[in-house]
C-alpha cells in the first residue's frame, strides 16, 4: 500500500478542531480554508482581486490561484514553502533586504505547526552553503545526501 | 546566471542580490523531493515507479558527529568512539 506524502499545508499554524474543514474560493476572489462555523481560518490574503479567480494544481505540487479570464497568477503555494522543497523552486537569499525563502520543519512528525529546523541558503566569503539552523543557531551543515548535498558540501 | 551545476542542482547568483539553490528533474520518470524532518535532518524522498510509492534515498544527518560544533572548537568528533568527543 503506498502512503501519501504530505508536502505544503495552508493553514499549518491555525489548526482546524475537527476535520470539517472546506476549501473553497471566497466572495473576494482568495483562496480560503473555512472551518465548520464557515470561519475564516487561512486566507491566501491576496488584495483588491477585480476579476473572478479559479484554483488549479500543477503537475509538481504547486496550488495556484489565477484570474479566470486573463490566467495571471495571483498567488502560488511556493511562495510559502513548507518543510518540502520541490523541483525547481527557489531556496534563496538575498544579499540585499536579507530576505529568504527556506524551508521550515514541522513541530513533530503529526503536528505541522512551525517547528524549529528551518533550511536555508548562507553566503559566506562568496561560497554559498546549505546551513540546517535550530532557531537561530546553525545546527547542522549537510555532508552528503544523495545528489544535493555531495555537492553543496 | 548559474555559477554551479552538479546532476541537476543548481546554485548561484540569481540576479537582484538573489542567491538561489534549486534542482530541476533529468527526465520525466524521475520525481524527487527534498523533505526537512521534524528532528532537523534534511531527506531526498524519490518516487519508486515499481513499488508507486516515495522512499528515503539519502539523509543528511549520517552520524551524531554531523551536527555543527557539537563537540566545540577544540575537539574532535568520532561517532565510534564513546564518548564521541576527545581532545
Amino acid at each position: 500500500m503506498s502512503q501519501s506524502t504530505i508536502i505544503w499545508v495552508a493553514n499549518r499554524n491555525q489548526t482546524l478542531n475537527d476535520s470539517n474543514g472546506t476549501v473553497t474560493i471566497s466572495e473576494d476572489g482568495n483562496l480560503v480554508v473555512l472551518n465548520v462555523q464557515k470561519q475564516v481560518i487561512w486566507t491566501s490574503n491576496v488584495s483588491n482581486i477585480a476579476s473572478n479567480t479559479s484554483s488549479q494544481f500543477s503537475n509538481f505540487g504547486n496550488l495556484v490561484l489565477l484570474e479566470s479570464t486573463t490566467g495571471n497568477i495571483l498567488w502560488q503555494s511556493i511562495q510559502q514553502l513548507s518543510d518540502t522543497l520541490l523541483p525547481s523552486i527557489k531556496l534563496s537569499i538575498n544579499k540585499r533586504t536579507g530576505k529568504n525563502v527556506k524551508l521550515i520543519s514541522w513541530k513533530s512528525p503529526s503536528d505541522p505547526y512551525v517547528g524549529n529546523f528551518s533550511c536555508r541558503t548562507v553566503e559566506c566569503l562568496n561560497i554559498i552553503e546549505v546551513f540546517i539552523w535550530n532557531g537561530t543557531h546553525s545546527y547542522w551543515r549537510p555532508g552528503m545526501v544523495g545528489s544535493l548535498l555531495a555537492y553543496i558540501q | 546566471m548559474t555559477v554551479a551545476y552538479f546532476f541537476g542542482f543548481r546554485v548561484g547568483d540569481g540576479g537582484q542580490g538573489n542567491i538561489d539553490m534549486y534542482y530541476t528533474l533529468q527526465n520525466d520518470e524521475e520525481f524527487l523531493i527534498c523533505h526537512l524532518t521534524s528532528q532537523g535532518n534534511l531527506d531526498e524522498t524519490r518516487w519508486d515507479d515499481e513499488k508507486k510509492e516515495m522512499k528515503v534515498t539519502g539523509t543528511s544527518r549520517e552520524s551524531e558527529c554531523d551536527v555543527y560544533g557539537l563537540c566545540g572548537a577544540f575537539a574532535s568528533c568520532n561517532s565510534l568512539r564513546s564518548p564521541i568527543c576527545s581532545c
